[in-house]
């Protein structure tokens, strides 16, 4: 904890120094003023626990109305029109991103305590669980995926195979398993979206609570009763599991471990404090039944089904948190191409959803903080990052390059410091500190960029009115030792 | 001694060059491969062990002619495929079509989809369903078992013994591996039991007596026993001498069977040919008025002609 409070610290005397470089005094001034503002909003929220207090006006005023008053004030402050628009646009920016994990930090490191005290309680719910596997040419993990969810610590559970119109023996193997635990079901006409198998699985699953994963997850042993542990909270009605990379194999899939362990810890936590976790994970997620019965099940009309059910969720008043313990490993892409195939799927997905669920903009109940912050993660802060760098190299070729400096350096340091942040709160001792400065230079703006060609992407397909196919990424598959030793590796580490 | 029996006749085969090869042939009786046919089909019983052995002893070399499931209670490999529910175990069950709304992606039986009218709606968007393919696909068929109601997509199977009516599953079943055998004749030309039967059947030939190893001799009784080697003057029915072999030991009672199936046969002279020496045995032989000689007699042709001729009042002495 004392590494916690001490990078924590760091933190807060880099966010500090920023406004002075950005600007100077006035800046400075000014954005003191609108972190005591900050500040005294989240404490109020904390106090009165009532997660309304970060919606509406409080919520409009920090995330819109304070960064262009900051903006500007930047904008006067510097000395000439170029200088001005660039200070201006990175002021901008830069209170976004202040406030994003102004907001993040404080509600992650509350809620890792608040986990630990709910921990303790006993698990007094105890409703029939459905595993829903959709699976297409998964030949190589269903079988170790089936097992290891056979010797899950939860029961009862049942666990429905959906083999999404494989052509290779994914359905033979799993047929393997079938029996009063394991049902496999397959679906001739495959391969058009997980959606529609999660949906062809939920027909026939018979449980009060809905688990959706990955074929090729490996779920901790207790994972399932980890999820269900949040649920048997009656205000909750889906959880996101932990979610972590098992092949850290080369600089690719160790810069995307760091990914997914800051989503999970600072986002997906510091959201489960109002109930609003953005996204439940395709790879692993549970849900009540009821509440998905509610929405209407998963829709198909997008690329990512998880981040459309969760919103819809969310936008019906519904509860979603996320639960640390509920620790599942996925293979990430080990290739640029690998990578770039996925994630061209999640943006477009993505962006389907904002546009999709454009109504959730609006300024009433915990959905105006989530939307704000999708917003800031998937199309301000691309945008910002893009004009950035524009900025900086025509700021170069005019010979600004001392102040600029500084202020790269201090935006790394800052990004650095949050990402470790969220390392001390995953537990994460292993990931190299020499990956974390390659994470938040060159690898966030690969994504970024890769953003704003999706954002474009779905904005011709609605002119266009075409529908985006799915990708599939090729699985290695983990030898089951393997895939053990990771588990009881990770397990005794958190 | 069925075993024995099979031994002997193999051995016969093999030494007269009738059989090179043993190969199964599929037993449609009995549902399962089978040596029993051609030259060995009077010797059925006992004939997996004694090719067992005789590939122990290295006669004969074995390669995998196939691998088959048997039945984990009785071995055959004969079943009747029975589809059942994989949940409850019931037999009764029927197809399903599952429909999917292409736009909202709503999958469900066939029959959820069917509205006032006969008109197709979908249940989770109310919207009606118009043009297969357009705006619903069949995405698959499933079974629904009239028992349990719950869902699948292929049956589980048992596997019913047809021979024994042993009901197993899948995982149950135990591959057995068949064989090919192929005759090495070297290495059984140089057994010392082999041996000595060669050199005692050139030999008693040489002396004009009829030999037969083996041999089926009928008793007074009308009875038929076998033996390992039976011995007859040229003009005679019963028997001079009957030889058998004892591999490892002799109880009383295999001792008073040899002992009663000579007298039935008349036989004069009863050998046995143990492969090592039994004091114990040669004691009750000696009583029962049985030669027993052991392998490790160097002159052990010489000594069963001896005793051949020594009931043989024509030819006695003409053994030099």
């Amino acid at each position: 904890m004392r590494k916690l409070y001490f990078i924590s610290f760091l933190l807060f005397l880099n966010i500090s120094l920023i406004p002075y470089f950005i600007g100077g005094l006035h800046t400075l001034l000014a954005y003191a003023f609108a972190l005591v503002f900050a500040i005294y909003v989240v404490v109020q929220a904390f106090v009165s626990e009532d997660s309304r207090f970060f919606s509406g006006v409080a919520v409009y005023l920090m995330l819109v109305v304070v960064p262009v008053v900051l903006a500007a004030v930047a904008y006067l402050e510097s000395l000439n029109i170029f200088e001005s628009i660039l200070y201006g646009i990175i002021a901008f920016g830069f209170t976004l991103i202040s406030w994003h994990y102004l907001f993040l930090v404080p509600l992650a490191v509350y809620y890792k305590r608040f986990e630990e005290i709910e921990a303790t309680k006993p698990l007094l719910y105890r409703p029939l669980v459905s595993i829903i596997i959709p699976a297409r040419n998964e030949e190589k993990v269903i079988g170790s995926t089936i097992k290891s969810l056979l010797e899950a610590e939860y029961e009862p559970k049942e666990i429905i195979v959906v083999d999404d119109g494989s052509t290779d023996k994914t359905f033979e193997i799993a047929s393997m398993y079938q029996g009063p635990k394991v049902k496999v079901l397959r679906r001739e006409l495959g391969g058009r979206g997980k959606a529609r198998a999660v949906n062809f699985g939920l027909r026939f699953a018979k449980g009060d609570v809905i688990v959706v994963m990955d074929a090729d997850t490996v779920l901790s042993r207790d994972a399932i009763k980890e999820l269900v542990r949040k649920l048997q909270d009656p205000k909750v009605s889906a959880v996101a599991g932990n979610v972590m990379v098992r092949n850290k194999v080369n600089l690719l899939t160790k810069l995307q471990a760091i990914e997914y362990i800051a989503a999970f810890h600072l986002f997906r936590k510091g959201l489960s404090v109002l109930g609003a976790v953005p996204i439940v994970s395709g790879a692993l997620g549970a849900f009540k039944r009821e509440a998905l019965e509610s929405i209407g099940f998963f829709d198909a009309d997008t690329l990512t089904e998880d981040f459309d059910v969760t919103v819809k969720s969310i936008k019906s008043g519904k509860v979603v948190q996320a639960s640390s313990s509920a620790v599942a490993f996925t293979e990430a892409p080990e290739t640029l191409r690998g990578l770039y195939k996925q994630r061209l799927r999640w943006y477009r997905g993505a962006y389907e959803v904002l546009f999709k669920h454009r109504d959730m903009f609006s300024l009433t109940g915990v959905t105006v903080l989530d939307s704000s912050l999708i917003l800031i993660n998937n199309l301000i802060m691309p945008i910002i990052d893009f004009l950035t760098i524009i900025s900086i190299i025509l700021a170069i070729l005019r010979g600004l390059i001392w102040p600029l400096v500084i202020q790269i350096i201090l935006f790394t340091t800052l990004q650095i410091l949050v990402n470790l942040v969220a390392l001390q709160l995953a537990g994460e001792e292993d990931t190299s500190l020499v990956v974390l400065p390659v994470f938040v230079l060159g690898y966030k703006q690969f994504h970024e960029i890769l953003m704003l060609r999706c954002l474009f992407d779905v904005i011709f397909a609605k002119i266009r009115k075409k529908q985006f196919a799915w990708t599939f990424i090729e699985r290695k598959g983990v030898e089951e030792d393997k895939a053990k030793a990771l588990l009881h590796g990770t397990i005794a580490s958190l | 001694m069925p075993k024995e029996k099979a031994l002997i006749k193999l051995i016969e085969l093999i030494l007269n060059g009738s059989l090179v090869e043993i190969k199964p042939e599929f037993d449609q009786c009995k549902g399962s491969y089978s040596y029993c046919h051609g030259p060995l089909a009077d010797v059925c019983e006992g004939l997996d062990d004694a090719l067992a052995e005789l590939h122990e002893n290295g006669y004969i070399q074995r390669e995998v002619y196939d691998n088959i499931a048997s039945c984990p209670s009785c071995g055959s490999g004969m079943f009747l495929l029975k589809a059942k529910c994989p949940y409850c175990g019931s037999v009764k069950f029927s197809k399903e079509v599952v429909v999917e709304h292409l736009s909202c992606g709503y999958s469900g039986l066939a029959e959820e989809f069917i509205g006032q009218g006969g008109t197709l709606v979908c249940p989770k968007c109310r919207r009606e369903l118009k043009d297969l393919g357009v705006d619903y696909v069949r995405v698959a068929e499933v079974y629904r078992c009239n028992v349990c109601k719950d869902v699948f997509s292929a049956p589980s199977f048992s596997y019913k013994c047809l021979m024994c009516g042993y009901e197993a599953s899948i995982q149950e079943l135990k591959p057995k591996e068949v064989y090919r055998y192929t005759v090495v004749r070297e290495s059984l030309e140089k057994d010392p039991m082999v041996k000595s039967i060669l050199g005692l059947v050139s030999t008693l030939t040489a002396l004009e007596y009829k030999v037969k190893a083996p041999a089926r001799v009928k008793g007074r009784s009308g009875i038929e026993y076998d033996f390992a080697m039976a011995v007859w003057k040229k003009d005679e029915s019963a028997p001079i001498a009957v030889v058998d072999l004892v591999k490892d030991s002799m109880s009383d009672e295999k001792l008073l069977s040899f002992f009663a199936k000579s007298i039935d046969i008349n036989a004069k002279a009863k050998i046995l040919i143990t492969y090592q020496r039994d004091p114990n045995l040669e004691e009750k032989g000696r009583k029962l008025g049985i030669n027993v000689i052991d392998l490790g007699n160097e002159n052990l042709v010489k000594k069963i002609a001896e005793i051949v001729l020594s009931f043989d009042y024509e030819k006695r002495g003409d053994l030099k």
